[in-house]
């Protein structure tokens, strides 16, 4: 099993370096690549199962988007074939039309969603999220700059209970085509979501899954989901 | 009418000043809420003193700017400083106040602020710092600072050309602000503890800017502090004009040179964060002109405010309180780095959760990932104690880190833990939160009792 670390020197903001570490404890036996920033990605010339990218800054975004345009068929490719690409914080911005700077300028994405993305620097937007993938529930917490547009409901990746979605008022959240999920949920999200970990080790081919620390992730999973379903502030 | 609205503003912040005062309250930010109110260009229009020194960056600005403010009173010039109050605007509007007379003429030698590096945009530009220390930049707080790149950003816009700066050679973030402006750099060389690949979890600063190839490190002290290059384009570090040349612990000194002369200062804190505050506080002192020698002596009687390090004793046990700060990984890991390099069996107390947040909501526990508290597994420490309501978040956090369970004690509440911990310890840290100071000092002098008691118990005496 390959599973793609892309740029971690970048994309590591918020804690999101945790879920591929934590992976490594579920997945012992698994390859893990970390593919830096100067180097080409190794999913355009290899078979991989799994692709991830984590948070970054806006200027790291858009130097991700220099290296990857001109790969999108590629990309299109594997994501038809059912590799896995997860990615959190704002780097599935990536994926759709564009990104449009506050003064208006628009940087092209890789346009492999019909969404666009509108950053709002320096208004930021924090918010906890409490939400669902199919029965799953899910909990996280999202802190950026932008919000994301026109994403078709067949799209989207998990619908929000309380918090912000795509946009503050979206009811949906994040992207989701065949096995590729992007979501703006940041930080540690495969570690505060244990049963979405063990839903991502299945698809990889783990029959039985066996989570790291299972019953300590699970009851801090299960404390803040209770916590979250308590009434409190959930943005400011 | 702007004028006349200014000293509407001065008036009635000076008088809110006194009301509140009246009233034992804390009157640090609420008179310059006031002022800004009535008239929002009030730092702008209020006078300024002849010398205006300001302290910003991610972490050591409250060390620095009170050790600066300490020094200048020692010299006898009449100094105001923030050093009680708030960072932000309303603080900084409050100060001013205190720095004129109730003309608007400035009553003082010199105005000592810290700045909050995010709120700099609504300061900098209007109180026109002759002296700017920036001590560092590193990831803070996701929901105010978001990330280096953005607070970098805003002091590069923000900071005025006519400003001198104070930079961090070592910080590589910091040390590119503002390339137009006047500048010098304090660094301290490399220290047998340095390394040249990176221990810690995170560094923001380890592609080159210019060619994005991976830096090299001539050393590396934590994060991105160090001294870097890049093997492809040429790429370096800036050269420090005030050096710390050597670090003396048994003798509590450090050398600092400057063109070629070196001096010897008393060592005020011996924590390596703690000592990049002193030497950009000495940096900026002979930048502005004070007697260097007499900086020595000023020194001498300069301790680091125990709101962020106090050293006590309870029974046989050394208690050691220290701010850890939350939601900031590099802050936090600095303070873990200092514990987990300590000597001798102890155990640490952890109680970092944001208690502002635990009251309505529920905290952002991401940065405790960026954080190394691997730096706490060592067989010497032989208990970890975590408290309040994110205590299983943490717990997690250190089982990751290969931390193993049975050194691990997870209690919701503080007081609790307190009554269940091992008590037979030589030596106890206990790490608080800025939000959790208060509740930090009521958990400390249950700790002393307890501690006591159980030694007493013991057949020991206090």
């Amino acid at each position: 099993m390959k599973i793609e670390v892309l740029y971690p020197e970048i994309c590591c903001l918020f804690g999101d370096k945790a879920n591929m570490r934590y992976f490594e404890m579920c997945l012992p036996d698994a390859e893990f690549i970390k593919t830096p920033v100067s180097e080409m990605p190794h999913f355009l010339t290899e078979d991989v199962d799994m692709v991830y990218f984590g948070s970054c800054s806006e200027s790291n975004q858009e130097r991700i988007l220099s290296r990857l345009k001109g790969y999108e068929s590629r990309i299109n490719e594997l994501i038809e074939k059912g590799v896995i690409f997860l990615m959190t914080g704002n780097t599935f911005e990536i994926m759709g039309k564009y990104i449009e700077k506050p003064d208006g300028e628009k940087i092209d994405g890789l346009g492999i969603f019909d969404f666009y993305a509108k950053r709002t620097i320096p208004k930021r937007y924090n918010s906890l999220f409490l939400g669902k993938f199919g029965e799953m529930e899910i909990v996280g917490y999202t802190s950026r700059f932008s919000h994301c547009y026109d994403i078709d409901e067949n799209d989207s990746f998990l619908t929000v209970t309380k918090g912000y979605g795509s946009t503050v008022e979206a009811r949906t959240e994040g992207i989701r085509r065949n096995n590729l999920f992007g979501t703006y949920l940041l930080g540690p999200f495969l570690i505060q979501n244990p049963m979405f970990t063990a839903f991502l080790m299945k698809k990889l081919g783990c029959k039985d899954p066996e989570l790291a620390f299972k019953n300590d992730i699970v009851k801090a999973y299960e404390v803040r989901l209770a916590q979250f379903k308590t009434d409190i502030v959930f943005a400011e | 009418m702007g004028r006349l609205r200014y000293f509407i503003a001065l008036w009635a912040a000076k008088l809110v000043f006194v009301l509140l005062r009246l009233l034992k309250r804390n009157a640090t930010m609420y008179p310059g809420y006031i002022a800004l109110k009535i008239c929002p260009d009030y730092l702008a229009r209020t006078r300024k003193s002849p010398n205006v020194l300001c302290v910003t960056g991610t972490n050591g600005k409250t060390t620095t700017t009170n050790m600066v403010a300490d020094i200048l009173s020692q010299s006898g010039m009449k100094v105001v400083s923030n050093r009680y109050g708030s960072n932000i605007n309303t603080g900084v509007a409050t100060a001013l106040t205190h720095s004129v007379s109730v003309f608007g003429k400035p009553k003082i030698d010199a105005l000592v602020l810290e700045v909050d590096e995010r709120f700099s945009r609504l300061i900098l530009p209007f109180i026109k710092p002759d002296y700017l220390v920036v001590t560092n930049l590193f990831r803070d707080s996701i929901k105010r600072n978001a990330h280096p790149e953005y607070i970098f950003s805003i002091l590069d816009t923000y900071v005025p050309e006519s400003t001198k700066l104070i930079l961090n050679a070592d910080c590589l973030q910091s040390s590119q602000l503002l390339k137009n402006n006047q500048r010098v750099y304090f660094g301290i060389d490399k220290l047998d503890t340095d390394v040249t690949e990176c221990v810690n979890l995170i560094n923001d600063f380890s592609i080159c800017p210019v060619c994005d190839e991976k830096l090299k490190f001539n050393y590396l002290r934590y994060h991105h502090i160090g001294n870097a290059y890049c093997p492809k384009c040429g790429f370096k570090s800036y050269e420090a004009n005030y050096r710390l040349t050597n670090i003396d612990y048994d003798n509590k000194t450090i050398t600092v040179e400057q063109n070629g002369a070196a001096s010897v200062y008393p060592m005020i804190n011996r924590a390596l964060y703690n000592i990049y505050n002193e030497l950009a506080a000495i940096s900026l002192m002979s930048e502005f002109g004070v007697d260097l020698e007499k900086v020595k002596e000023y020194m001498r009687k300069i301790s680091v405010t125990q709101t962020r390090y106090k050293e006590d004793k309870a029974g046989k046990t050394e208690i050691v309180r220290t701010m850890a700060k939350g939601q900031n990984s590099v802050s936090c890991s600095r303070t873990l780095d200092f514990v987990g390099h300590e000597n001798g069996a102890r155990t640490v107390f952890i109680m970092i959760d944001d208690l502002f947040e635990r009251r309505d909501s529920s905290e952002f526990i991401g940065w405790i990932y960026d954080a190394d508290f691997e730096f706490l597994n060592t067989p010497d420490v032989k208990q970890i104690v975590l408290a309040g309501p994110r205590c299983f978040d943490y717990k997690l956090r250190l089982l990751i880190a290969g931390i193993p369970e049975e050194r691990i004690l997870c209690e919701e509440d503080e007081f609790k833990a307190v009554d269940i911990m091992d008590k037979d310890i030589d030596k106890l840290y206990l790490l608080h939160d800025t939000s959790t100071y208060d509740l930090a000092c009521k958990v400390e002098e249950k700790i002393k009792t307890v501690f006591t008691e159980a030694y007493k118990s013991k057949g020991g005496e206090q």
